[in-house]
């Protein structure tokens, strides 16, 4: 925590407790998301506040009364800080995605719209689009109810999807894709789901347990780790936004892509995606399946042009 | 003398409780900091602080001192300085707080704390905030652009071609599906354009100056923000049940169900169904238009050519 930090929080904490006098230095704590320790230090030097050239007169006065504080003579902050253009583009950006995720509730949208308007933020300035996802209107539902879900999911290394018994816990819309968090009962662990790979859900009457306090971000984390060197076009290069940690170098008119997978079949996945525009360097174990893949579905073709 | 923190927040005081400008002379005569010794030593240490106050997002402004000095005041507005009132009802605060309850992020944790610190005490509910993202960084930048209507310039990585420094006239930010865009008139291409956030490569620079163009009005985010591309077809498809979801994810609707093998209806760009068809392999296959099949057939073809023998 640097001083900025400190007294940016110091000017907020002040008209917390003009607002509610006797509050305890936990629910300060909790209201500033800061520690009870923090809160304990800004009270300190609160007590040194000021005007300190006119000689300790108009000092602001920080009483306890065991673990309540009452503040005085602190009517020069009695008023928060407008919360900056950033703030306030945070908080209207978060409640956006809520708002995005479900139907939106009157209280969320008024309080939305008295957000912008006391920081000064206009209406069109932030502007938010709302898409129907596949799944997410039910999984709201889920997440509502108090039941456990059998989620039909097509994990990066199945063949097709498999039927597995979650408990959900939160969404996360992450870069472009929401993710559900939940407990897969039969691996017993936290499991990260991608909405786009679910094929179907169906509630059970199996209750729900606690959500844990901390998520990790969905991110991709390989086990068994193998080395993929793609060759991708200019019109193939958007391979490379839906991987992680990929080493990128120009070559010729396009790109050579380096990068681990734990999952040959999901690249595989990929480049037949790219419909040309991405091609394997190595391993060669890749450039086979993706090359028996191709020929497997134009023989589909082919034996469809013969019978017609 | 304290410690800096709690300088920085007997600055503000002694700005707020001002009735007029002051100068670095008043600030030493009223507050007893910046009295070092070393005079210009004091006058570093207030610029330092004057900085960390804007930082904090004080609005500081730097007048002329009154008379001919030629020195320079301060002012801090308290019409500036201070939230507007905001009234949020009990019901409102609890929704925002349980809303944004599992985003974190340090700049919407300050900017809730202000707007709670004089709104009623939200309900202690037990419901888990049920749904979470990641902001955009390099927001700040651009909404104030937008807001002064000042141009920007910045080297973006768009999703096919080459980084290239681009400079635009902000108009509106856009949030979609967790990502944010900037929409603005691309300055050498004289036309609307759109940019995701994320593919903008370092700072964020602002050019000329100030009020420098009109916002248009009447916008379509929603427009700007789609894939563009040709007009779509319809197209049909045969796919293994198995795996019908892969064109269910790309608006693919069942029309028929026949043993294992469904017939789905898909509405797309030409490309997006070829790459849908190339996807499923033979687990599936396009059957109609005729031009989606050949360009499938075409695309496969390639894939097997490109990827024969070793390497």
């Amino acid at each position: 925590m640097t001083a900025v930090d400190d007294a940016a929080r110091m000017l907020t904490l002040v008209p917390w407790l003009l607002e509610r006098p006797g509050a305890t230095i936990d629910e300060a704590a909790t209201a500033m998301r800061a520690t009870p320790q923090q809160i304990d230090g800004d009270l300190s030097r609160l007590d040194f506040c000021g005007l300190p050239g006119l000689g300790g007169g108009d000092l602001i006065e920080v009483h306890r009364y065991g673990d309540r504080i009452v503040l005085r003579l602190a009517d020069e902050l009695r008023r928060p800080l407008r919360p900056t253009l950033g703030e306030a583009v945070r908080l209207v950006l978060a409640a956006e995605t809520v708002i995005a995720a479900a139907s939106p509730t009157p209280a969320l949208t008024s309080a939305l719209a008295k957000v912008r308007a006391a920081a000064g933020l206009a209406d069109d300035t932030v502007q938010s689009v709302a898409d129907p996802s596949p799944w997410l209107s039910q999984v709201r539902d889920v997440l509502d109810g108090g039941t456990c879900v059998e989620l039909d999911y097509q994990g990066r290394n199945d063949e097709a999807p498999r039927t597995r018994l979650v408990d959900p816990w939160r969404l996360e819309l992450h870069d472009g894709n929401w993710y559900l968090h939940a407990r897969d009962l039969e691996a017993d662990a936290g499991r990260v789901f991608r909405l786009d790979r679910v094929s179907g859900i169906v509630a059970t009457d199996q209750p729900r347990g606690p959500v844990p306090a901390e998520l990790p971000t969905p991110s991709y984390e390989p086990e068994d780790e193998q080395v993929v060197e793609l060759r991708v076009s200019r019109e193939g290069r958007w391979v490379v936004h839906v991987l992680d940690n990929v080493r990128e170098e120009p070559d010729g008119d396009g790109h050579r892509l380096v990068f681990g997978t734990d999952s040959l079949r999901h690249v595989a996945d990929l480049v037949m995606r790219a419909a040309g525009g991405a091609v394997v360097l190595a391993p060669d174990a890749l450039r086979q399946m993706v090359a028996d893949r191709a020929n497997a579905a134009l023989a589909t073709y082919e034996a469809t042009a013969s019978d017609g | 003398m304290g410690d800096r923190a709690e300088r920085l927040v007997n600055l503000t005081i002694a700005f707020l409780e001002a009735r007029r400008p002051m100068t670095l002379t008043d600030l030493r005569a009223k507050t007893g900091y910046y009295r070092q010794a070393d005079a210009e030593a004091g006058r570093r240490m207030f610029e330092r602080d004057k900085d960390a106050l804007r930082s904090m997002g004080i609005p500081l402004r730097t007048v002329p001192a009154p008379g001919d000095t030629g020195d320079v005041g301060y002012a801090l507005d308290r019409r500036e300085y201070e939230l507007a009132e905001i009234d949020l009802t009990v019901e409102e605060m609890s929704a925002l707080a349980v809303a944004v309850g599992a985003i974190t992020d340090r700049d919407l944790a300050r900017g809730l704390a202000k707007v709670a610190a004089v709104a009623p005490d939200p309900q202690p509910t037990t419901a888990d905030a049920a749904v979470t993202s990641s902001l955009p960084s390099g927001v700040d930048p651009l909404v104030a652009a937008i807001e002064d209507r000042q141009a920007v310039s910045f080297r973006y990585a768009p999703s096919a071609g080459d980084v290239a420094q681009r400079t635009i006239d902000p108009w509106r930010i856009a949030w979609r599906r967790g990502r944010a865009y900037v929409i603005g008139r691309d300055h050498e291409r004289d036309a609307q354009r759109v940019f995701r956030l994320d593919r903008i490569e370092g700072i964020i620079r602002p050019v000329g100056q100030a009020g420098a163009f009109e916002r248009p009005e009447g916008i379509d985010v929603e427009a700007a923000t789609s894939r563009p591309g040709p007009p779509p077809v319809v197209a049909t498809l045969v796919v293994d049940r198995r795996h019908r979801w892969l064109v269910e994810r790309a608006g693919g609707a069942t029309i028929e169900e026949e043993g294992n093998q469904d017939r789905l209806e898909v509405t797309a760009s030409l490309d997006a169904v070829v790459e849908l068809a190339c996807e499923l392999g033979d687990r599936g296959r396009v059957v109609s238009p005729p031009e989606a099949v050949e360009a499938t057939r075409a695309a496969l073809a390639a894939i097997a050519s490109a990827h024969r023998g070793g390497s």
